[in-house]
């Protein structure tokens, strides 16, 4: 499905490219037609180089857009919060393996005792950054 | 000839030559749409459908990876993968609802029966892993099953339209494809907690109960479910919860059917986590009244009938948070409800309680990264 995908897309992105310098060149005929005096013609080339280029962007972006470019993983950092029940120091360190909230952690600086773990919390990931 | 001539030349050329071309060009739209037109709209979706599913199938095949680097650190055997692409596979059949009457009985019973299965496999995978590391295992596969699951459905839809080319089925199916995403991404995230044991959002309630527990003395009630009695302000408080660090949710139905057995209780408080509707706050606590816990209903059903039956009032209080945020690592904006429903908590029992009253405080939801 993947390589079929990119054929389609790339097709998509071609005609979508022609279209577009298609009508950049009726844009610029239809500035050069006004400059001569033939206003008529000017209006029908500016309307088609117009179309043609609102179509071709829109078509272009969608096609674009649908293609998964947000990563599904999240990407975030774990912190573990801990204080000392009985001096109320209290430390904020990265997660490691075998932390659980409400259990105990490091010893504190202060007078030695196991610091409680109060909570594990995740940073603001990328995703929701974006 | 240069292109100065050129110009001139189309230039001078009349407005008829250019009407023609623009009523041809206008005529060959036309009959393209008349004639393709649906198709190229059924293509459109069908490749929207397309680019959906393989977001599911890269979701998928990461939990895939996960749950097998989890387990390979336990059992190196080369049978590992098909003993886990089997164990992502296994399916439970509802009971028949032709008659309902009894079919809370027979979901708990087959969920049981399923349950045990389950661990009795994953022990067989992992004989040395500890308890609280089989339930954040199980958790996982869990987790795999529900993104194969979600893959193979819209997978049969995605064939199914693209074989008959039905607009009303393709259209079906990208509909559905934004909701289905959404959903696959919050299993998605919950792969990282479940892997190392962090605490999600739906372990709100549990830590809720938790930090009401902590220092007194707890005793199992039921099967992964635990029970403390502590005292606030003259009232006694049984407080339950799931039994902790693993990823459990235990069986609080069961143990509120004990504990109101066993003696006159005033009232019953639960607290939930609750899906936020979009534009709400993470973290917001709200207060009702009702059995506040989820899932298939078998301890909604239990905790309800035992209210009824021993005619106690069930109190609700629910910590608002997203799919995303109930199934991944828990954001500070949840602590900081954790705090509010405590506070919610103790309110209600001095409102709602006389001194010297008994009453129960139920924890729900999976307690994995929480102790008590």
């Amino acid at each position: 499905m993947p390589a079929k995908n990119s054929i389609g897309f790339l097709i998509v992105f071609l005609l979508m490219a022609a279209l577009i310098t298609c009508s950049i060149f009726f844009l610029f005929l239809a500035v050069k037609a006004y400059s001569q005096g033939f206003e008529e013609t000017a209006l029908y080339y500016s309307m088609a180089g117009l179309m043609g280029l609102i179509m071709s962007t829109y078509t272009l972006s969608r096609v674009i857009r649908r293609r998964p470019l947000i990563s599904t993983t999240l990407n975030y950092e774990v912190q573990t919060f801990l204080r000392c029940l009985k001096c109320g120091f209290s430390n904020t360190r990265g997660f490691a393996n075998g932390d659980y909230v409400l259990g105990f952690g490091d010893k504190c600086p202060h007078c030695s005792t196991p610091m409680v773990i109060l909570a594990i919390y995740r940073t603001t990931s990328k995703r929701e950054k974006r | 000839m240069n292109s100065e001539s050129v110009l001139q030349q189309i230039l001078s050329s009349e407005g008829d030559r250019l009407g023609f071309i623009f009523q041809a060009i206008f005529i060959a739209l036309f009959l393209f749409s008349i004639f393709y037109g649906q198709k190229f709209q059924i293509w459109m979706m069908l490749k929207n459908v397309e680019v959906g599913l393989n977001r599911i199938k890269r979701m998928r095949d990461n939990a895939r990876q996960a749950i097998l680097d989890l387990l390979r650190r336990f059992n190196n055997d080369p049978g590992l993968e098909s003993a886990i692409d089997r164990l992502l596979e296994y399916f439970w059949i509802p009971p028949t609802s032709i008659d309902p009457f009894g079919i809370v009985g027979k979901i708990d019973h087959l969920l049981n029966i399923r349950e045990r299965r389950f661990r009795w496999e994953l022990k067989s995978i992992a004989p040395n892993v500890d308890d609280s590391r089989l339930r954040n295992i199980e958790n996982l596969i869990e987790i795999g099953i529900s993104l194969d699951q979600i893959y193979r459905v819209m997978r049969h839809y995605y064939l199914l339209g693209k074989k008959t080319m039905s607009l009303f089925l393709i259209y079906q199916a990208e509909a559905l494809m934004p909701t289905v995403l959404q959903e696959a991404e919050a299993l998605t995230d919950a792969i990282k907690a479940f892997s190392t044991g962090q605490p999600i959002g739906d372990g709100v309630g549990s830590l809720v109960a938790a930090r009401f527990m902590y220092g007194a003395e707890k005793k199992p009630i039921s099967e992964d479910t635990v029970m403390a009695e502590v005292e606030f302000e003259g009232r006694k408080l049984i407080v339950v919860k799931a039994l902790g660090p693993g990823g459990n949710v235990g069986k609080p139905g069961e143990a509120v059917e004990k504990i109101l057995d066993g003696g006159r209780i005033a009232a019953i408080v639960m607290v939930d986590a609750a899906l936020k509707l979009e534009g709400e706050e993470v973290g917001e606590v709200a207060e009702g009244v009702g059995a506040a816990i989820g899932g298939i209903g078998v301890d909604k059903f239990k905790i309800e009938e035992a209210a009824k039956k021993f005619n106690v009032p069930l109190y609700a209080i629910v910590v608002k948070e997203s799919m995303s945020d109930a199934l991944s690592t828990m954001k500070w904006d949840i602590y900081v409800g954790v705090e509010k429903a405590i506070n919610r908590i103790k309110r209600l029992i001095r409102e709602k309680t006389n001194v010297g009253d008994t009453l129960i405080l139920v924890g729900v939801g999976n307690t994995i990264g929480i102790g008590q």
